[in-house]
């Protein structure tokens, strides 16, 4: 020991303490840092599970906006785009938020199954039919880069569904009032019952069979039971169709989430066509044809219609079934390929607007409205080939549906509205200032067997005659003014003039200087053209009133003139030879040829058939085979009636010496120059009238066929069955 | 001359032994496991809590519902966390509405009253605080679709 | 004089040293110490985590009416937590919870060893679960129906979860009644009522049945017992259920022991128990309660010899009890089967001298509780 000191082995000593002491320090150092770890545990956890249960809420509302949104303006896509910046927003919130754990968030947006449904697009909906699901599904991806946490999925399912229950309407009398009960299952968020519903969260329409329209009607009562089971207790009752009744049922819950449902998928009509040929003894020999396409028109109220005004009869063993009240790009119509056991094939739809209780056109429908009582549904019926078709109204659940495209294209082109429906072209003179040169009002060019298109004119409405000081006459004088409006949809377009503007053909220097005038006083037209698509005929409902007192100075009212032919075609095979019309009430029927020079053919005032009504003209005698080309008039009872207002009636065929133009005219009066006739204020002219064309073998049974689609109420297509699912 | 050497040498040793063992504490100056333990069970704490509101449907019912009113809403929330939180917990709440436009988040203070059970918190609470931040989408009436950020901070007095 | 100096400076600086040396590590060694007290929350914490917050393995367990007090070999991992993607993170299932209470006629109860073992802490801690609803109830019955048992006036008392008495709770009971006849026959009868309390009367609420019209025959109490009541034997059952801001907790009165246990959709009873007849069972799911009827179970479920099982025909989600009306030598025995309830669920009955508590508020079915846990280390 003295030794080790007196060597000053002190400091070695020291030194030695000092290391063993160091050693002891860094082992519990270790000893604590791993304590340290231990404990500090996972502070992230706790932000995970709040991120994930607002990112729940964030769905949540995402789903409740866009279907509330919908519910106003029925466009989900917009709707959607609005939830999807809202979940975008929250996203952005939360990066800010959390920004110090280095937050990296993604909202993946996946398919998935559920049920009969897909949903995706993070919101979905499924609505208007009797099972209806409004659903949201996204899946949270969430890393925390500076606390080196990755990896969290978490996904969120959000769904209200309605189930009508079809089977359960009754009914009966409850408390002493009518009322009409049923049953509806409600599911929430694709696993649990919704068992609080309340009265003001629900909303059920009726149809009225006596009004146009949807109506609220009052819930008594909502029983409750158990299983997200209701009975819905209703009044006024409301009858039953097919053990069902017409409702609708808009649902809303606390969190704003929207769903509606109606009673049925879809409607199936089975039509009959009516329009036949018959024998002697009343049986039924022929009634499809090629051309026999029929354009109806559905009300709200079930009602269907043809030719503007004729009601189809219903034979069915129960009243027409209204149109649900839900937007109107929903809609879409089938119907069997041949007879009403073939497969069903979906077919163009178009939608209108009209006014005035049905009178005035006022454009397509706005897709985005729910279907109303101002609204048609229009589509095509073709029996070329059956007698009887099913036709199916029905309407599509998914809310992203898009509305049916256009088909019919309507161009300007300069002073004229072409209009192409796929079979032929349809132009109308635009421009007031062109048609008073021009001695027709609408065309119609038609694709010709012999290649190319050849072209009728139609003069609609023309009145007295200008005496030039030439010497020569001007037909007509006056002949309705205003402008056309035009619309194109997927069954047909319109033409469509209202107006009060009357164009009269006036001499400004000499007989080859003509100008005109218009006069707003004299006459009101209201006109509309009906173009459907790849028909072979265009439809007119015509009304002129007159709005004073006039005198026709020179003897002439017209309805409807055809002429065809021109200069051009003088020795061309194109040429249209030979006229024809029914001539007695046996519906006799008579031809005759044109000539090359004028010629005045035939001036009948005692025309007309007791089944059919028509005249027109054709490149070969009708019966003759192979390439034959006709133009044809089809009148009906009313027109002919029309025609005699006067006690003039008159039906004028002749061929023009100019332009060697072929004409048939029915008229009101005849021309007599010199002679005046008066036409007195409020005198109205009010008919409608269809125009055909054919290329092919068309016989005289033929002609009669298609006529009858025009005569009147009886031939026209009857609804024969009402088959509800 | 060796003797003073040698007392030399003592104090030197002295010396470093002294700053040796002063450095070593400073080195394993031992975390204070008792403060962590307690803060994180308060980050628990106030989410369980501010769990329990969300589900009450407690921040549209208070917060939303008390500012479309105009009424003292603030205090209405101090009453709830003082009822809800264990006795001898010290709290203090933020509200702010969260608005977002093409870039930016920008966050409004809700609030105008403290909502609190220690006047000036921040001041006179020193030591550990757990803070918890807590976003919340309003579902029900009488406001839908707010962004709410909430920050609740939690201490133990003492 | 140089040698003694030096020897003393030796001395002094041999005892600096050992003594510097020995209080650093004590400075450090001593918390150690803490740490170690403090490793007693944290094994708390993690019980926390497997027990409230996690659904357990398989997460389905609760309803599987196979795992049994006889028989738990297909339950690996006991945990309460909800499964479905829709609850919040502190919600429980109340299918599990049941398991957790004991009472002589709950054949599904899960033994706390077996958690101790599944947990890893069978030798090294214990603990108690005790779960309590947020708002108590107590129900003081002032005034009775005539001379029968039935109550017709009653005050209920509400508490806060600290043992403040709680004003403006809308307290609301739900009164059920049932009878049977001596043809062996039961009738039910239903009343309900609604107040608030005020923290001017200690948190209290008086509801007053007297002139509360019944559901099924527009009656009141007194008329009913005048008229209808030829009951050979009359019982009565209280649902209270308490709101605050949208917070809610529910309880019954009077406080029997559960008989029955109710899984799901199964139902589980003594097996000398019978019903009066198959239809005369009550599902309670407030505000709602349904009469449904129980079916044989087709397949075989061992719950041991004292039991029998039964599969009832409607469970509504949120069915809070099911009222079995049941009857034995004339006399009519109520049974019930409570899906949650207040309970306490411990490992040993002592709790260890060291112990730590940790709070959470829970959901049960729309309810609100507060579950307590309390942890402890297990002496020698």
């Amino acid at each position: 020991m003295i030794y080790i000191y007196r060597k000053g082995q002190f400091a070695l000593l020291a030194a030695l303490f000092i290391a063993l002491m160091l050693v002891v320090v860094v082992f519990n150092v270790y000893q604590t840092r791993i304590y340290y770890r231990r404990f500090s545990g996972k502070k992230y956890a706790e932000i995970v599970k709040a991120i994930s249960s607002d990112f729940r809420r964030v769905v949540t509302r995402a789903l409740a906006m866009a279907t509330h949104e919908y519910s106003i303006t029925n466009d989900f896509a917009t709707a959607r785009l609005h939830a999807q910046q809202f979940v975008s927003n929250w996203i952005k919130t939360i990066m800010y938020v959390y920004e110090d754990y280095g937050p990296q968030i993604k909202v993946v947006i996946k398919k998935i199954r559920y049920s009969q449904w897909d949903i995706d697009n993070l919101v979905k909906g499924y609505w208007y039919v009797p099972s209806s699901i409004s659903a949201a599904y996204a899946v949270l991806s969430l890393n925390l880069t500076k606390v080196g946490f990755y990896g969290w999925r978490q996904s969120v399912r959000v769904a209200l569904e309605m189930r009508i229950d079809s089977s359960s309407f009754i009914n009966t009398q409850y408390l002493g009032v009518n009322v009409t009960m049923f049953n509806i299952s409600l599911r929430i968020d694709m696993e649990k019952p919704f068992i609080n519903l309340r009265e003001d969260q629900i909303r059920i329409l009726y149809q009225d069979p006596r009004n146009w329209g949807w109506y609220n009607a009052t819930i008594l009562k909502l029983i409750y039971h158990g299983n997200g089971t209701y009975t819905v207790i209703i009044t006024p009752q409301v009858p039953l169709l097919n053990g069902r009744a017409r409702v609708h049922v808009l649902l809303e819950d606390d969190r704003q989430i929207t769903v509606e449902g109606y009673n049925w998928n879809y409607i199936d009509y089975i039509m009959q066509d009516n329009a036949c040929l018959k024998d002697e003894y009343g049986n039924i020999v022929r009634c499809v044809a090629p051309y026999k396409s029929y354009v109806l028109e559905v009300l709200q109220n079930g009602t269907f219609y043809w030719y503007y005004d004729w009601k189809l009869p219903n034979q069915a063993s129960i009243p027409l079934p209204p149109l649900p009240p839900i937007p109107i790009k929903q809609f879409r119509v089938w119907i069997s390929e041949h007879g009403p056991d073939s497969d069903l094939v979906m077919v163009p739809i178009q939608f209108e607007r009209w006014d005035n209780n049905f009178q005035d056109f006022k454009g397509l429908a706005n897709p985005y409205r729910r279907f109303s009582d101002y609204h048609k549904l229009v589509f095509q019926v073709n029996f070329t080939d059956s007698r009887r078709k099913k036709v199916r109204i029905g309407w599509i659940s998914d809310i992203d549906a898009q509305p049916y495209p256009i088909r019919v294209k309507l161009n300007y082109s300069g002073d004229y509205i072409v209009a192409y429906n796929g079979y032929y072209y349809l132009q109308l003179v635009a421009s007031e200032g062109k048609s008073y040169a021009i001695d027709w009002s609408i065309s119609l060019i038609s694709p010709d067997p012999l290649g190319g298109y050849y072209s009728v004119e139609y003069m609609l409405g023309g009145y007295d005659v200008l005496r030039t000081s030439c010497g020569w006459w001007w037909i007509p004088r006056k002949l309705a003014g205003g402008t056309w409006y035009n619309y194109s949809g997927a069954i047909r377009g319109f033409a469509f003039r209202h107006s009060r503007r009357t164009i009269e053909v006036v001499e400004n220097t000499s007989c080859t200087d003509l100008g005109y005038i218009i006069h707003t006083d004299e006459m009101e037209n209201n006109m509309v053209v009906t173009l459907p698509y790849a028909a072979h005929y265009v439809m007119l409902r015509i009304n002129y009133t007159y709005l004073k007192d006039i005198v026709v100075s020179n003897h002439y009212i017209n309805l409807i003139t055809m002429i065809s032919g021109s200069a051009n075609d003088t020795n061309s095979p194109k040429r249209l030879w030979y006229w024809y019309y029914t001539d007695d009430p046996d519906g006799e029927f008579t031809i005759g040829q044109y000539s090359s020079s004028y010629h005045r053919h035939i001036n009948d005032d005692d025309f007309g058939g007791n089944e059919t009504l028509y005249c027109g003209q054709s490149r070969k005698r009708v019966n003759d085979v192979n390439e034959e080309f006709v133009h044809t008039i089809y009148m009906n009872p009313d027109f002919y009636s029309l025609l005699n207002k006067k006690g003039e009636r008159a039906l004028v065929i002749w061929t023009s010496a100019d332009y060697a133009r072929r004409v048939e005219e029915l008229l009101v009066s005849r021309f007599i120059s010199s002679s005046p006739i008066a036409i007195s204020a409020g005198e109205q002219y009010f008919f409608k009238v269809a125009l055909f064309t054919f290329a092919g073998d068309i016989t005289r049974d033929d002609l009669k066929l298609y006529g009858l689609m025009f005569y009147n109420e009886s031939y026209i297509p009857s609804i024969e069955d009402i088959i509800l699912p | 001359m060796r003797g003073q050497a040698r007392l030399v040498e003592m104090i030197f040793t002295s010396l470093i032994i002294i700053s040796v063992y002063l450095m070593v504490q400073q080195l394993v100056r031992p975390p204070d496991i008792l403060e962590i333990r307690e803060h994180d069970e308060l980050v628990k704490l106030a989410y369980n809590v501010l769990d329990l509101f969300a589900s009450c449907r407690l921040f549209e019912n208070v917060i939303v519902q008390g500012i479309v009113n105009g009424s003292n809403w603030e205090d209405h929330m101090k009453v709830m966390l003082e009822q809800t939180l264990p006795p001898n917990t010290l709290f203090s709440m933020e509200v702010y509405n969260v608005t977002v436009d093409n870039i930016n988040v920008t966050l409004t203070r809700l609030d105008t009253k403290k909502i609190t059970n220690v006047p000036s918190f921040d001041e006179k609470i020193h030591g550990h605080i757990a803070i918890v931040t807590y976003t919340y989408v309003t579902l029900y009436e009488p406001r839908r679709g707010m962004i709410l950020y909430i920050t609740l901070k939690l201490a133990r007095p003492g | 004089m140089h040698a003694a100096v030096e020897y003393v400076a030796l001395v002094l600086n041999i005892i600096l040293i050992i003594v510097l040396s020995v209080s650093t590590f004590f400075n450090i060694v001593a918390p150690l110490d803490t740490i170690n007290r403090e490793r007693l929350k944290l094994v708390a914490q993690k019980i926390e985590n497997r027990i409230i917050l996690s659904p357990g393995t398989p997460p389905d367990w609760g309803k599987n009416i196979n795992i049994s007090t006889n028989d738990l070999s297909d339950l690996y991992d006991v945990g309460l937590a909800s499964i479905s993607a829709l609850k919040g993170f502190y919600t429980l299932e109340s299918d599990k919870i049941v398991r957790l209470i004991e009472y002589a006629d709950n054949p599904f109860y899960i033994p706390p060893n077996f958690i101790k073992q599944h947990l890893g802490i069978w030798k090294t801690y214990g603990f108690r679960l005790t779960l309590i609803p947020v708002i108590k109830f107590d129900v003081k019955i002032t005034s009775h129906v005539y001379n029968t048992k039935l109550p017709q006036k009653i005050i209920v008392y509400t508490r806060n979860f600290f043992g403040n008495p709680q004003g403006n709770v809308i307290v609301t009971v739900y009164y059920f009644i049932f009878g049977l006849y001596s043809n062996s026959t039961s009738r039910l009868f239903f009343l309900k009522n609604t107040g608030i309390t005020s923290i001017l009367s200690n948190g209290s609420c008086l509801l007053d049945f007297s002139y509360v019209k019944e559901f099924y025959t527009n009656k009141t109490l007194s008329e009913l017992v005048l008229t209808e009541f030829t009951f050979s034997r009359v019982e009565y059952l209280l649902i209270i259920q308490g709101s605050i801001a949208n917070l809610r907790s529910i309880g019954y009165y009077p406080r029997i022991v559960p008989n029955a246990t109710s899984i799901g959709r199964y139902i589980s009873l003594r097996q000398n128990y019978s019903l009066i007849s198959n239809n005369s069972v009550i599902d309670i799911a407030p505000p709602r309660f349904f009469t449904v009827s129980l079916n044989n179970v087709t397949h075989r479920v061992s719950l041991g010899d004292n039991f029998k099982t039964y599969y009832l025909s409607y469970i509504e989600p949120g069915t809070y009890i099911v009222v079995l009306l049941g009857k034995y030598n004339n006399t009519l025995y109520v049974n019930y089967a409570v899906k949650h309830k207040e309970f306490t669920y411990q490992t040993s009955p002592s709790v260890g001298a060291s112990a730590v508590t940790i709070y959470r508020y829970v959901d049960i079915d729309g309810f609100s509780y507060v579950a307590v846990l309390t942890v402890w280390e297990v002496s020698g």
